[in-house]
């Protein structure tokens, strides 16, 4: 599975875990993936450690979970981009409003 | 429709193709078939299952197993594979042979199986359902031809709105390839009322018609604003609200945007395109990297960074879309930045075309995912069929009286205004509005350019000129504006206007008045006004200068009123 979701209720914590290719192909899991999390001031990791590949589609996805957290007073962390997705997410000049770790 | 077309296609006098070696199975399955209200015709083996499927092209088969000369499994490959995109249903009908042949059925394109014995209602069931299914897959490929052609249409329909009023397409170079009929990449070009060029380069997210969506709204922002003398910050600041508004979340235009001036510099801004190359005899001498996320996304932007390098006439500028990098070979690999390099450093005689032709050999057959767009301008860029600006030499007090009517208009800027409002793209659409159009007005906007930039910058922001005598300190001098400019707390210039219809023109009076100490202009009249060649200060009001009647100062400098007559041509 190229997404997989661990969610800590307690903590206000959601990790999304990615592998392989972030492109459009996971619009409806990625979605799936944080819909129906609903408590307020979230935190959202979205850890792509395993991600190989991200495309401007990935990038429209990350901006959707962000409405999503801030909606819910929460926000998001992008977590562990390797090289070549870090590239992706410094052109996009997305530092700029979401935290990347790692 | 839909439920009426089924009826239609059920109760239909149709061929059911039955296929047996066996004659009293034929008789049984052809009784079947007639009873239901069906056709039967027949075929005894598998190659003439085959012959007959093409003659009479049956609505649904039923295949029997084994047969001599062919058996029903590779007849039905075959008869598959001759179908391509239409759907024919194959029923194997066969006696217990068990479940190998059950699965080599299916694999081999059978779409149901039945075994002996089994009663009528049974196999009426199954051909009942299965040519429902032919139904569906029927409407399904009229939808798509559908779709396709309304796509196509709507696709010239689109670009010709789009791209077909862009200007200079004799001297610039656009490649536009895209990865499906509509492409998410948008290219544009126009000049500005005083001969600058303005190119931009957008790259919506995805590809396909919904990446199209912003592509009418982003082509009538950039041109309306280009044409009334904006410049390129305020473009891509409206643009920017524009599509933040416009577009679902998730969406937003990777864009990058270049206003090059006649005498080769160049103003460049990246938001989310890969760098924006200058190159000069096979190198990269100068980057413009992304330095601001894509349009769209952000309520406001800040800081707008603009980066100012100058072109000798045979540099070129070099804005391409991801595309071009990510377009991936068979084994997966990216073309990448250095091939790309190794293309630009065999100096070719047309860049778009060499990088287009290494990108196919590397790419071979293999699927194109991203659109690719590729924009090639070079270090001299003119507006097509320049005219000779017309300056009257009659003298001022002779038109006072032909005067038919007199009107004015003012505005005065102060402190952090200053920053955001240009008066000159307001004064400008004022007098073309009042006055109608005319070729006159590229003179007036570079007049009110000059007069305003020089109250500005030295009037208000007190930076000097001086600073612009080398090609590094000439970016420093950018730079230091936009830091000063974005501090601005005091000051304040104003912008006067009168204007005298005559009957052969009009003339215009401008007064520029800036809050600063004004600055020694005797001496700069004593030089005469001459500008030394490659002397990178001075030249604004030299042009102003050439272009006007009368240029005077008052306020030891810091006030200048100007006279500027046109005519208008029958």
């Amino acid at each position: 599975m190229a997404i997989s979701v661990q969610s800590n209720s307690d903590a206000k914590k959601v990790t999304i875990n990615i592998s392989q290719q972030f492109d459009y192909s996971l619009h409806q899991s990625f979605r799936d993936a944080y819909r129906n999390t609903n408590q307020t001031g979230t935190t959202y990791t979205l850890n792509l450690s395993q991600a190989t590949y991200m495309d401007s589609s990935a990038l429209g996805m990350i901006l959707l979970l962000k409405e999503h957290a801030e909606k819910l007073g929460g926000r998001v962390v992008i977590e562990k981009p390797n090289e070549s997705v870090r590239k992706i997410l410094t052109i996009a000049n997305f530092d700029q409003f979401v935290t990347i770790e790692g | 429709m839909v439920e009426a077309e089924l009826a239609k296609a059920v109760s239909g006098d149709e061929r059911v193709l039955v296929v047996d070696d066996m004659r009293l199975n034929r008789q049984i399955l052809g009784q079947m078939i007639s009873d239901l209200g069906l056709q039967p015709v027949y075929a005894e083996t598998g190659l003439q299952a085959i012959q007959i499927y093409e003659e009479q092209k049956p609505s649904l088969i039923l295949m029997d197993v084994n047969m001599p000369e062919m058996d029903g499994i590779e007849a039905t490959r075959q008869i598959k594979e001759l179908a391509g995109d239409r759907f024919i249903p194959i029923i194997f009908v066969s006696g217990a042979e068990g479940q190998d042949v059950i699965r080599e059925a299916i694999d081999a394109g059978g779409d149901d199986f039945i075994q002996r014995p089994f009663p009528f209602e049974l196999l009426e069931g199954k051909i009942y359902a299965l040519r429902r299914i032919a139904q569906l897959y029927r409407q399904v490929n009229r939808l798509n031809h559908l779709r396709a052609r309304e796509e196509e249409v709507a696709e010239q329909l689109l670009s010709g709105a789009v791209e077909s009023a862009n200007a200079a397409l004799d001297q610039i170079r656009i490649h536009k390839q895209p990865a499906e009929t509509f492409s998410g990449d948008v290219q544009l070009s126009a000049f500005r009322p005083n001969g600058e060029l303005n190119v931009l380069l957008g790259d919506f997210t995805g590809h396909g018609l919904t990446s199209t969506v912003g592509a009418l709204p982003l082509s009538e922002t950039f041109r309306a604003m280009t044409a009334k003398g904006y410049d390129a910050e305020e473009i891509v600041g409206q643009i920017n609200r524009k599509l933040q508004r416009l577009l679902p979340t998730g969406m937003f235009l990777a864009t990058g945007i270049v206003t090059l001036s006649q005498d080769g510099s160049a103003k460049i801004w990246n938001g989310g395109l890969p760098d924006i190359m200058v190159v000069s005899k096979g190198k990269v001498v100068h980057r413009t990297e992304s330095k601001h996320p894509p349009l769209g996304i952000l309520p406001q932007l800040k800081g707008l960074h603009f980066e100012h390098t100058t072109l000798q006439p045979d540099d070129h500028i070099l804005l391409l879309s991801d595309g071009v990098i990510e377009a991936e070979n068979r084994a997966e690999e990216q073309f990448g930045e250095e091939r790309l390099l190794t293309t630009i450093a065999k100096e070719p005689e047309s860049l778009v075309d060499a990088i287009l032709k290494d990108l196919g050999e590397f790419v071979g057959d293999n699927i194109q995912k991203d659109d690719i767009s590729l924009v090639d301008i070079p270090g001299r860029v003119f507006p097509q069929g320049v005219q000779e600006i017309a300056s009257s030499e009659e003298a001022v007090g002779e038109i006072e009286a032909e005067a038919l009517d007199i009107w004015n208009w003012s505005l005065e800027l102060q402190g952090k205004s200053l920053s955001r409002i240009n008066p000159v793209a307001q004064a400008l659409s004022r007098l073309q509005e009042t006055e109608g159009g005319g070729d006159h007005w590229h003179s007036v906007f570079s007049i009110l350019t000059e007069l305003y930039v020089n109250a500005l910058d030295h009037g208000v922001l007190k930076l000097e000129s001086s600073l612009k005598s080398s090609p590094e300190g000439f970016a420093e001098y950018f730079t230091e504006r936009e830091r000063r400019l974005e501090g601005l707390s005091s000051g304040a210039v104003s912008l006067y206007m009168q204007h005298t219809r005559l009957s052969t023109g009009g003339r215009l009076l401008v007064r520029v008045m800036d809050s600063g100490d004004g600055f020694d202009y005797e001496h700069w009249l004593r030089k005469g006004g001459n500008v030394e060649p490659g002397q990178f200060s001075g030249r604004g009001i030299a042009l102003v200068n050439d272009l006007c009647e009368s240029i005077r100062y008052e306020d030891g400098g810091s006030t200048v009123e100007v006279i500027y007559v046109y005519k208008i041509q029958d």
